[in-house]
């Protein structure tokens, strides 16, 4: 996602002080300077399907938005959070999924492990869990949670339902900013 | 000119007068005063080079790009507390508020005493700050930058009848979009990489992009270069090595990764003082729910401070974050966290900043990353306490429907009344839910080889050649947001390094 300056000028940066000021730039043209992403991290199947179970315990039921291609974006999101983790972070992790699928069955809760659960009673086992006293299970659920619900927050029909649309707004604060800045340029030049 | 990582399958070796590990508020500086001095200059960062039009207010594709870690670091301790910090060109800048505090002159006359460095002091600082202040344009925000939350948190100060100060900020005409935690982007914050950097490019300097370097480079007892190996974009993995040779070499990774790195190479270990120090205030957050609208997104994060608690080292403060950065740190999920944060457009975020009272430490764990210990005192923990109580009464006083505590056992409170039961017993110290960006002191500044990492040219007591520029040189807690005392000493460094090189 890019915001473009509604001048539609963005390859020129024409709203860049650093621009208007005639100070150096790099020497890569903006466009070629932001990289790709880093592959998903590979998840094994087991610890995939617990990721994609836990999505849908812990992301808001009814009237919130749920979707199949929702959630394959949350999914996507946290794998791809995870790759830029430290790698031993991000092995803890993962090696933490599978620990909660087991979970239920090891404190005898459940004869089915979390994945194999409705997402209304995986959510409440968690909520559980995450006040248990013992301090690894609460950070497990922290760090997951944390992960699936910052990634769940940050989709765009999640915004739309918070009614909460920051591209149109910047959108305008970069015009503004630019109106604000011409007389500025114009005696500089 | 800037290289990254498929640039050094040609080319992994280079030779400069000056390499500088670390972009952020320390390395860019040095970079760039020693660039415009005619210096040659490489800088190595282990982040990507990310433009301001890249910048924008998605989390799921900032901060794996600007964060370290993708921010999932924490401080080991009682309680846990998670920090973060900038990995990209522009370091920490590139995602900090943008407030632009000077040291406090009596902190600075206490460094000038235990240090006994007169280079210290306020008077000796002075053109360092000005200088500084000048070059990434510290001003106060424009009217129009201004956003409800503020409005709201600068009236209920006036109600308290607390003192407010206004933030000054580096910034050219930043109109408030609420984005700096994500990048700024209009190129308002005069971030080192819409700043520092671009000044030292044109003089001249290179800048090796997604590479981290593993270890210093030691000949004949004098540190000639670093070493490392550039980040595979894709995969995150080590690829080619790189390696760069250096008349001086400056490390400027923050107050964690420094001595990490020096001590990898048992640097800077003479005193026993390095990684010791560890100081990272501390602040604890305060979610109000309010019966309107307030759209706390539509504005400058933090324009003004409630310092009417300074002298106790408490500071409040609004610093309101997009969904994806307060999904991630509610204490609910499912329909709980539904039920919160369906009111996000009435919410207003505060924080509750506590200048340090103790230290913490970094070292290297067996794991292959920085080990950071940090618990918070009695002392902290009451003024946290305290310092919540306060800012929930003044949302009360301003008609907030609940607040959101920073309490692990005790989340959420309805009336001021409930404020009340709040005390050391019904909130113990692990029940406390802490968050920290100002990570401080960890190769300290010393008149003396026995009690300091360096000297006062920011030089190693037992490594000639390496330099330290950034956070870590603070002898102490600052008590303000520190990037401006980060750039005045990192200007030093540099003077100071021109000035030896000179007299050589």
């Amino acid at each position: 996602m890019t915001i473009r300056p509604a001048s539609g000028a963005q390859a020129e940066h024409k709203h860049l002080p650093v621009a208007q000021a005639g100070q150096p730039r790099s020497s890569r043209p903006p466009a070629a300077a932001a990289p790709p992403f880093a592959d998903p991290y590979p998840l094994s199947e087991s610890a995939r399907r617990v990721l994609v179970a836990l999505i849908s315990a812990m992301c808001p039921p009814s009237p919130a938005p749920r979707s199949r291609e929702l959630f394959d974006s949350v999914e996507l999101g946290a794998r791809r959070l995870l790759r830029y983790m430290h790698p031993m972070v991000a092995r803890a992790l993962s090696f933490g999924l599978l620990l909660l699928d087991v979970l239920p069955v090891l404190t005898l809760t459940s004869r089915f492990r979390l994945h194999r659960l409705d997402a209304a009673r995986a959510s409440g086992l968690l909520a559980r869990w995450a006040r248990s006293p013992v301090k690894a299970l609460r950070l497990l659920i922290q760090g997951t949670r944390g992960v699936v619900l910052g990634v769940y927050f940050d989709q765009k029909e999640v915004h739309a339902a918070l009614r909460y649309a920051p591209v149109p707004f910047i959108e305008g604060k970069i015009r503004l900013r630019a109106e604000l800045l011409r007389p500025v340029q114009a005696a500089a030049e | 000119m800037i290289l990254r990582a498929s640039d050094y399958q040609r080319n992994g070796t280079f030779d400069a007068d000056v390499v500088v590990v670390g972009t952020g508020a320390g390395g860019a500086v040095v970079g760039a005063e020693l660039a415009e001095a005619g210096r040659s200059v490489i800088f190595v960062e282990e982040g990507a080079h990310h433009a301001t039009s890249s910048f924008n207010p998605y989390l799921t594709e900032s901060v794996p790009r600007l964060y370290r870690d993708a921010g999932a670091t924490v401080i080991l301790g009682n309680p846990l507390i998670p920090y973060v910090e900038g990995r990209a060109v522009g370091g920490s800048t590139v995602i900090n508020g943008g407030m632009a505090y000077r040291t406090p002159e009596h902190v600075l006359d206490q460094w000038e005493k235990t240090t006994g460095l007169s280079e210290l002091s306020p008077k000796a600082l002075e053109p360092l700050f000005e200088r500084v202040e000048q070059k990434v344009r510290v001003s106060p925000q424009l009217d129009e930058s201004v956003g409800n939350d503020s409005k709201l948190m600068v009236e209920g100060a006036r109600r308290m009848g607390w003192r407010v100060s206004v933030n000054k900020r580096n910034q050219n005409a930043c109109v408030g979009t609420n984005n700096c935690g994500f990048g700024c982007p209009t190129g308002a914050k005069q971030s080192t990489l819409v700043s520092y950097v671009p000044a030292a490019l044109a003089a001249g300097a290179l800048c090796l992009t997604e590479v981290r370097i593993e270890r210093l480079l030691v000949e004949g007892g004098r540190c000639v270069g670093v070493a490392g190996h550039a980040v595979d974009p894709v995969t995150r993995a080590p690829s080619h090595p790189v390696v760069v040779r250096a008349r001086a070499v400056v490390v400027a990774c923050g107050a964690v990764q420094t001595p990490y790195l020096l001590a990898g190479q048992r640097a800077g270990r003479s005193s026993g003082q390095l990684g010791k120090n560890f100081l990272c205030h501390p602040n604890a957050k305060v979610l109000a729910v309010y019966p309107f609208d307030v759209e706390a997104w539509k504005g400058v994060s933090q324009f003004a401070q409630i310092r009417e608690f300074s002298a106790e080292g408490i500071l409040m403060a609004e610093n309101f974050v997009s969904p994806g950065a307060l999904g991630a740190h509610i204490p609910f999920h499912g329909a709980e966290a539904w039920e919160l944060m369906s009111r996000y457009n009435q919410m207003v975020l505060s924080g509750v900043l506590v200048e340090d009272s103790t230290t913490g430490s970094v070292s290297r764990s067996r794991f292959g990353m920085p080990e950071v210990r940090y618990d918070v005192t009695a002392h902290d923990h009451r003024r946290f306490l305290k310092g919540v109580r306060l800012l929930a009464e003044m949302h009360f006083a301003l008609g907030a429907e609940k607040v959101l505590l920073p309490f692990a056992d005790y989340p959420i409170v309805t009336s001021a009344d409930q404020l009340r039961a709040i005390d050391e017993r019904r909130v113990p110290r692990r029940s406390l839910e802490l968050f920290t960006v100002h990570l401080m002191g960890t190769a300290r500044m010393g008149g003396s080889a026995s009690s300091s990492v360096v000297d006062a040219s920011g030089e190693l007591w037992d490594l000639p050649g390496c330099y330290v520029a950034d956070a870590s040189l603070f002898p102490t807690a600052i008590g303000v947001n520190p990037q401006i005392t980060i750039m005045a000493l990192a200007t030093r460094v540099a003077w100071r390094l021109e000035l030896a090189r000179k007299a050589a």
